[in-house]
């Protein structure tokens, strides 16, 4: 029974973690979805505020950011300060004047940046228009294949995880079987017994699947601790609701388990 | 109290009661006699309602067998102590866990019950002994504790004095007498008739699942 409930308790502790790492990469891949930008470099002379109005009100335009020269050299040596060379010999400011725009939600797909830059590139004043193209599209494949894969894992774990609480409270069952015979032959009720069975199977999900949480906290504050960018718990509603799902579980595995009494 | 009505049972295609018939009326002590095997225990499991009839009617109290339904069963059992041949222990439970458990299940909050079976059973000074930790005459008594702290209206017997010598017989022949007494209707079962013929106010014999004479 001892051994039954680490298994079990070990496959909650599993599958707590992969919600944590599914959580995690999630939100990372959500910021970096944020992160998406296009650069627009502005012809020398164009009317700014116009174009910037323009192009504000492009469709999927979520802000626009107008660099100016002497910006855009400040953000040039500051990356480029260990490379100072680069700089050497320059009596005059080379950077053009940008807009850097950031993206609307639904239109940080590939697709839909290709039509915005050919549009932005028809606008008068604007010389130049990029976008980290490959990232975008390697953002891109992780965002399709990532649901598919986490949800084959996530099943894969709750099916096993199931079958384990399952397998538990069916051993409890055989090892109380002589005892609930014994009671129903000395006129016990059904109700009260099986009453008594989800009532320790229902604290016992309280239990393993909180002490999971626990542990999952401990191994995610290691992690950081261990300096690991970014890294976030959950937050209140998920891990109490992962508690509230093994508690249901439980209780519904331990009925079915006593349906017999 | 009790009534047999034409029963009839078939345990894997043999016959083990042929159409018994019998009627057993409040405050009896009626004794089941007959060699082994002859159909007694199945005839108290029957009245038990632990098992059911294959043809034919058992009628205990206001329950019949072709009526009752499984949460009917605990209310019937409840009112019916059944000294069985098999043993029915809580076994991770004491002596005293055991009787309670089934006192509370009647419903009845007066403990000192507990006490005064012990004391006539002589097992006293055994109520926090776990059952693997007695005897096989101790064991023997918890199983006539256990019907008796029901105070049932009808006790079941199914050989009630194995396994105990002469003097603890008598101690539990003269405890069933007394329960018949104060109103519990008895129906004992045995194959060693003439110990308790002095006790008995009915007597049924039985041979190969059949009444084969009566005293009724």
């Amino acid at each position: 029974m001892v051994r039954s409930k680490l298994l079990l308790f070990s496959i909650i502790l599993l599958f707590a973690a992969f919600l944590l790492g599914v959580f995690n990469i999630s939100n990372w891949l959500e910021k970096a979805k944020e992160g998406i930008e296009i650069r627009v470099y502005i012809k020398d002379g164009t009317e700014v505020s116009q174009l910037k109005k323009q192009v504000s009100n492009l469709e999927g335009i979520n802000e626009v950011s107008y660099i100016s020269k002497e910006m855009a050299l400040k953000e040039f040596k500051k990356s480029y300060a260990k490379s100072s060379e680069y700089l050497e010999g320059l009596d005059f400011n080379p950077l053009p004047e940008s807009f850097r725009l950031s993206l609307k939600k639904g239109y940080r797909t590939n697709e839909r940046i290709k039509k915005l830059v050919a549009k932005l590139s028809f606008f008068e004043g604007i010389d130049d228009v990029i976008y980290d193209e490959e990232t975008v599209q390697r953002l891109e494949t992780i965002a399709k294949y990532f649901p598919y894969s986490t949800l084959a894992m996530g099943v894969l774990l709750f099916i096993i995880s199931l079958t384990m609480l399952y397998s538990k409270a069916s051993l409890r069952y055989i090892l109380k079987s002589n005892e609930i015979r014994v009671m129903r032959f000395m006129g016990a009720s059904s109700l009260p017994i099986r009453a008594r069975f989800i009532l320790i199977e229902f604290l016992e999900g309280i239990l393993i699947s909180g002490v999971a949480i626990l542990c999952v906290y401990e191994i995610y504050k290691f992690l950081i601790d261990q300096k690991l960018p970014n890294l976030s718990f959950f937050p209140l509603e998920y891990w109490v609701g992962f508690i509230v799902l093994w508690t249901i579980c439980s209780i519904m595995t331990s009925c079915i388990v006593t349906r017999q009494i | 109290m009790l009534e047999f009505n034409n029963v009839t049972k078939i345990y894997k295609g043999k016959p083990v009661l042929k159409n018994i018939s019998f009627e057993v009326e409040a405050g009896d002590f009626l004794l089941l006699s007959g060699p082994a095997s002859s159909g007694k225990s199945t005839i108290l499991q029957l009245a038990y309602m632990d098992n059911f009839p294959t043809k034919g009617i058992v009628r205990v109290m206001e329950f019949y067998s072709n009526k009752i339904r499984s949460r009917h069963l605990p209310v019937l059992r409840r009112k019916i102590g059944f000294i069985s041949q098999e043993e029915k222990f809580l076994e991770n439970k004491t002596v005293f866990i055991n009787l309670n458990y089934v006192l509370k299940l009647t419903k009845k909050r007066d403990r000192n019950i507990i006490g005064g079976i012990l004391e006539k059973l002589g097992l006293h000074d055994k109520s926090n002994f776990y059952p693997f930790e007695l005897s096989s005459s101790e064991r023997q008594k918890l199983k006539i504790a256990q019907a008796l702290v029901k105070s049932p209206l009808l006790l079941l017997a199914d050989e009630p004095l194995n396994n105990l010598d002469d003097r603890e017989s008598e101690e539990v022949l003269s405890l069933l007498k007394d329960t018949n007494t104060t109103g519990t209707t008895v129906v004992l079962a045995t194959s060693r008739e003439n110990i308790y013929q002095k006790y008995s106010t009915k007597i049924i014999y039985i041979e190969n699942g059949e009444i084969k004479a009566t005293t009724l």
